[in-house]
């Protein structure tokens, strides 16, 4: 461990921003605001290059910063410590770059906006509570980010909060991700019961020190259980968490939703970081989930199921920022799929490619959204590829990256996953494979419709009053669209190198290494394989949406029917959790309020206990009477009473 | 004379304050009565401190003595503004305060 | 010059002593109406004063004006420092909100500010008592102060009743406070600490004396806290008395009689069976102060009241850590003085929002709930601070609040109190009930007519004073191991002297 009190920073410069922005913003002006949001992020980029360059320098020796000590009760003790490891390098220069050019994106797109200020101001908390997350040395600390993103969230999901909809929206999500925090929360304490301690390091070296796990405890609270049990349990309760913070089969309902708040927001937080702290957490806590093997099929199958079953959805839906969403929520599941069959460098390759690919979309989204005033539906687009040149080339590379098309980043990242997925067993492979089959094909959709053909939009002079996007949107878009070009060379398969990956090397000391055991020939005929899907899944888009408008057949299979009708309704998940668990806890409160609430409830416990709290507060008034000379009565009485009973 | 004839006159002392306090309805009427008790502990202190045979009781008893004065000084002055904004000083009618 | 030596170690009495002389003195010139140089000119004298209490923290115990073969009546040692500290502190709040409580009420009046500077001169000196003589001292030095500032509005009926009332009851218990320390003089022979520790094993004039006196001084000491059954003066004095003085007896008040509790706990009990005997009658106490002062503020529709009740229930929580230390835990001490800490700030930033709120006319009408409805909108920085004391009271993180009661049923665990704990535990979710009303009543209920509003404030002595409360809670709840640290290095210096 190195001291690098330097770390401290990365938080503080954005929250020192949202401070400013908080309190002055509505009086700043413009300019001042923008300078204020864009330079705290910057400076916490410029931090987070200099700490990986120091670590890097010192032959990967984590740096830490211990700001302060926090609790001490006992012999728990947790210090606000911050670390900087190699995982947490490569999350944070994400983070803190993808959210630069974000934030600079938002300069234009929100332009317009009365609450400019206000919008910043959230950005800038959110990217404070992220780094606070991901620097994290211990897992409450990190739960404070955990629960910051999750504000930052909620707060600019209802960005537009007159509107209630998106309050709604916001309020969805807030709720969703309560139930994830319990099992967080139910998670760190199974650990602090198991090992004492809630420090990632010394968790790291008591999980190391455990012996054989299926030893029984004999002491402790866990006493009579196995440590791969107790270990397995609070894997699972860890999952619940990233079930709902990364959109997972059963908690993902909230991410669609959350589309509601404004596009830069979706494109930074429910695209390329906030999203993946379920992914960052399991990968942090990766030497535990390895000894919970249990746990971990579970984590592969949930993940695999979600990646598929998003992906029918988003064939389906027909609003531009709806399709992204369920590409996200699916794309996390191969994130997670990866966690699950162990392959965790994989898994956090794919996170931040994914990064890139996703965040151009939407902010490529953006900006068709911007050019036609506010239009999301893709059925009143088409033809833009004239109108928005820059936006459509990094849109298509971004797509074609997200398809999985050799040599783009999201091919090679994809693949690894779905080689180590197949490997551990052939159905998760099948359903991997699926799911990038279905990804393909939504996304040329989503292509074709949005930039073939003409423009359908109702209003026939939108084609000359199209808003252009500014130089501030064009510059982010290029240049993540570069990145998700190159993103790829981060890890290059080792068939084509004959050395491991650069991530792989570089991620190695804390996610431990996992090699593909296939031979080379077997790598080429699963990577064309994978090539193959996605062209098959192109090719199938093209022939039904080529023209910019669904074809006929199209129109009758994709666009209508049943399977239309399963797909656009999302499967009936929200008409499921609507008509079982919410009718179930209708059911429950109606008979609550029949019989429950009036007799129990209200008879026994509120009129009781209020009867009695509020009986006994008169009664005990009833001495209060104003007069000084009854006071001193009571007084003498009292101590008569006591000295009584003390002297007998 | 013994210790005990000291404490049981000083016993009677603030027995006899605590009633005046309970039912004097004259605000300086009660200030009187808690100067008796105050009264009381000091012949208490002066007693022990007789009997030990060391000073520390008497030299207490002037401190409290200096107190006390002091804060019937205080109370009365507090009596005379009651009585300039109410007209009399009887406690059991000031219960502007209760509850 | 020997004691010339001694005045060095306790400075912070002297700068306050001097401070409130200079003060009397020029207010002869009466320069201005308003008087802020007073409070300014007292506000430097208490910085002064905490900056030497400050460095007196690292000094060696000094026990100071002994007499040849004697004990010493004054014992500067880092917990006596700490606890000035903490007083001074919140002196230097109260100070703060007096200009604009003064200029609304029109009570100026040239004694108030010294008057509290001479308050405060007694608590410190009751925090440093080395023996029951000195401890008597400071407690009527301070009482004596705050009788006067409770009444200090002359033409108002209710500041004059509750002023009196004050006296009356207070010179009352002090009769039995005194008793006490009689009984207990005559029973060991001795009125120092450190000596009574040692005497109490064997009481030269019987058990019964020793334990009726006990009773009667821990009955003084209950009193100055308000703690159940002793506590009926308390609503109604803090009701009555001008809003400030009301944080400042809530506050300092409290302290005071606290730490010179625990000191006479940890030094004059210490090691000692004959003492055992008042520990269930402190946890009565303490059960009674709890239960009784926290059903009492949900009833209250004036919010002066509910917080005059709610001080009473926090002086409930405080004296849990005073029976763990009793009972030889010695983390309690520290617990004792973090909450103490807390409960300065977090109190006197709720008097301080209610002062800001308070209207020149409304009497008692402007102390209701109702009347602070959608204040948390009017004055948005306001509502903040607000919710962040009540938040705090009510003991929930991140603030100060919940630290202190985190370490206090901590310590009293480990002292093998478990009843206390579940009755402070359940103390605190009643207390919930009623702090969250006063956030409802200002950010939830819609006034449809505005009516007069209270003009924003313009005091920069206010807005200081707020602005240091609502730091001070918030900062203890971030940072609140140094504190506590601070805390038990000072209890430390308890045992050495």
């Amino acid at each position: 461990m190195i001291k690098f009190s330097s770390l401290a920073y990365i938080p503080l410069l954005p929250l020192i921003g949202a401070f400013v922005l908080g309190l002055w913003g509505k009086k700043m002006e413009r300019s001042s605001a923008t300078i204020v949001a864009l330079s705290t992020v910057l400076g916490s980029f410029a931090i987070t290059v200099i700490a990986t360059y120091t670590m890097v320098k010192n032959n990967g020796t984590p740096l830490q910063a211990v700001l302060w000590e926090w609790i001490y009760v006992g012999r728990y003790r947790v210090d606000l410590a911050l670390g900087f490891d190699q995982l947490t390098a490569a999350l944070m220069l994400v983070v803190t770059g993808v959210g630069f050019l974000i934030h600079v994106y938002s300069t234009g797109y929100m332009e317009e906006d009365p609450s400019y200020w206000r919008f910043f101001c959230y950005l800038n908390l959110f990217v404070a509570a992220m780094s606070m997350l991901v620097l994290g040395q211990s897992l409450p600390v990190l739960f404070i980010g955990w629960e910051g993103v999750g504000l930052a969230s909620y707060l600019l999901i209802g960005f537009w909060y007159s509107d209630t909809e998106k309050a709604d929206a916001g309020r969805k999500a807030f709720i969703t991700n309560r139930i994830g925090d319990f099992g967080f929360l139910i998670g760190t304490f199974i650990v602090l019961g198991l090992f004492g301690t809630m420090d990632f390091t010394q968790l790291r070296q008591a999980v190391a020190a455990v012996g054989p796990t299926d030893a029984m405890l004999t002491t402790g609270i866990f006493a009579g259980f196995s440590v791969k049990a107790v270990v397995t349990a609070a894997c699972i309760a860890f999952f619940i968490g990233v079930t709902g913070k990364s959109a997972q089969i059963p908690l993902y309902v909230w991410l669609p939703d959350a589309m509601a708040g404004p596009t830069p927001v979706s494109a930074l937080i429910h695209a390329a970081t906030m999203v993946t702290a379920g992914v960052y957490l399991m990968c942090r806590l990766g030497f535990l989930f390895t000894i919970a093997p249990d746990a971990l099929v579970v984590v592969a199958v949930v993940g695999g199921l979600t990646a598929v079953f998003a992906a029918t959805i988003g064939v389906a839906q027909n609003d531009i920022k709806k399709v992204l969403a369920y590409s996200t929520v699916s794309q996390l599941g191969y994130m997670v799929l990866a966690v699950g069959v162990g392959a965790y460098t994989a898994a956090f390759f794919h996170l931040i490619t994914h990064a890139f690919f996703k965040a151009c979309l939407f902010l490529g989204s953006g900006a068709i959204i911007h050019a036609l005033h506010g239009e999301q539906d893709i059925r009143r687009m088409g033809g833009l590829r004239k109108h928005i040149p820059i936006t459509h080339a990094t849109f298509l590379v971004s797509t074609l990256a997200l398809a999985g098309i050799v040599p783009l980043s999201g091919f090679f990242s994809k693949d690894l996953v779905l080689a180590f997925a197949s490997e551990r067993s052939a159905s998760l492979g099948i359903l991997g494979s699926v799911g990038a089959f279905l990804t393909a094909f939504y996304m040329s959709r989503l292509y074709f419709m949005t930039f073939f053909g003409e423009l359908r939009h109702p209003d026939p002079h939108m084609k000359d009053h199209l808003h252009k996007p500014g130089l501030s949107m064009e510059i982010p878009l290029i240049i993540l669209a570069a990145l998700a070009v190159v993103g790829g060379a981060l890890n290059l398969p080792h068939v084509f190198t004959h050395t491991d990956g650069f991530l792989d090397r570089f991620l190695g000391p804390v996610l431990g290494t996992k090699v593909l055991s296939m031979t080379a020939t077997a790598e080429y005929f699963f990577m064309a394989k994978s090539v193959g899907i996605a062209v098959a899944g192109i090719v199938l888009g093209y022939v039904l949406y080529g023209r910019g408008v669904p074809t006929k057949a199209a129109e009758s299979f994709v666009e209508s029917g049943p399977v239309h009708g399963v797909l656009y309704n999302k499967w009936f998940v929200d008409e499921l959790y609507q008509n079982t668990i919410i009718r179930f806890t209708r059911f429950l409160g109606s008979l609550a309020a029949m019989v429950i609430d009036p007799w129990i409830i209200d008879g026994i416990l509120v009129k009781l206990s209020s009867g009695l709290v509020s009986g006994s507060g008169r009664l005990l008034r009833k001495p209060q009477t104003g007069n000084v000379q009854s006071y001193a009565a009571v007084f003498v009485l009292a101590v008569a009473i006591i000295t009584g009973w003390a002297v007998w | 004379m013994e210790l005990t004839h000291y404490l049981l006159l000083a016993a009677a002392l603030f027995s006899l304050g605590l009633y005046g306090v309970a039912s004097r309805p004259n605000a300086v009427g009660l200030l009187a009565s808690i100067e008796l008790m105050a009264n009381a502990v000091n012949l208490n202190l002066v007693a022990f401190s007789r009997f030990q045979g060391q000073q520390t009781g008497q030299i207490f008893a002037l401190f409290a003595t200096a107190i006390t004065v002091a804060e019937v000084v205080v109370g009365l002055a507090l009596v005379i503004v009651l009585f300039r904004s109410r007209g009399d000083v009887r406690l059991d009618l000031a219960k502007e305060l209760k509850g | 010059m020997q004691y010339l030596n001694a005045l060095t170690a306790i400075l912070p009495v002297v700068v306050l002593l001097g401070t409130a002389v200079i003060l009397l003195m020029l207010e002869v010139f009466s320069l201005g109406k308003d008087r802020i140089w007073a409070a300014n000119f007292s506000l430097v004298g208490l910085a002064v004063a905490f900056y030497f209490a400050m460095k007196g923290l690292g000094a060696e115990p000094q026990a100071l004006f002994a007499g040849p073969g004697k004990s010493a009546p004054i014992i500067a040692d880092a917990f006596g420092n700490l606890a000035a500290a903490v007083m001074l502190a919140g002196a230097f709040v109260a100070v703060l909100l007096s200009p604009e409580y003064i200029k609304n009420a029109r009570c100026s009046s040239g004694e108030y500010y010294a008057l509290i500077l001479f308050s405060v001169v007694g608590m410190i000196v009751m925090a440093m008592a080395g023996d029951l003589i000195t401890f008597f001292l400071g407690l009527e030095v301070m009482s004596i102060g705050v009788y006067v500032l409770t009444g200090i509005r002359r033409n108002d009926l209710r500041a004059s009743e509750a002023a009196l009332k004050y006296l009356l009851m207070g010179a009352f218990a002090t009769g039995f406070l005194l008793m006490g320390i009689a009984f207990i003089y005559g029973a060991t022979g001795t009125v120092a600490l450190p000596e009574l520790a040692r005497q109490m094993v064997a009481p030269v004039g019987g058990a019964p004396i020793l334990v009726t006196g006990l009773v009667l001084l821990l009955v003084g000491v209950a009193f100055k806290v308000a703690a159940v059954p002793f506590h009926l003066w308390a609503p109604d004095v803090y009701e009555g008395a001008p809003t400030p003085i009301t944080g400042f007896m809530a506050v300092g008040v409290k302290a005071a009689a606290f730490v010179a509790l625990v000191r006479i706990v940890a030094v004059g009990f210490a090691n000692s069976e004959e003492s055992a005997v008042v520990i269930p009658f402190i946890s009565v106490i303490a059960y009674l102060t709890i239960i009784v002062g926290n059903l009492l503020a949900i009833v209250q529709r004036n919010v002066k009241r509910m917080l005059a009740y709610s001080s009473v229930s926090h002086a409930g929580y405080a004296l849990i850590g005073v029976v763990a230390l009793a009972r030889g835990e010695e983390s309690a001490g520290a617990a004792v003085l973090f909450y103490l800490t807390a409960y300065t700030f977090m109190t006197l930033g709720a008097f301080g929002v209610l002062v800001f709120l308070e209207r020149k006319e409304g009497g008692a009408e402007s102390e209701r709930f109702g009347a602070f409805a959608g204040m948390g909108y009017r004055h948005p920085a306001l509502g903040v601070a607000m919710s962040v004391f009540m938040v705090a009271l009510a003991g929930m993180p991140p603030t100060g609040g919940f630290f202190g009661k985190l370490y206090i049923f901590s310590s009293a665990i480990n002292a093998g109190e478990m009843g206390l704990v579940f009755a402070g535990i359940l103390g605190s979710i009643i207390s919930v009930y009623y702090y969250l009303r006063v956030i409802v009543s200002f950010y939830m209920v819609d006034v449809p007519d505005a009516g007069p509003l209270p003009t924003a404030t313009r005091s920069r002595h206010l807005t200081a004073g707020l602005i240091i409360a609502t730091a001070g809670v918030l900062t203890l709840g971030i940072f609140p191991n140094q504190w506590i640290e601070l805390g038990k290095l000072a209890f430390k210096s308890l045992q050495l002297g």
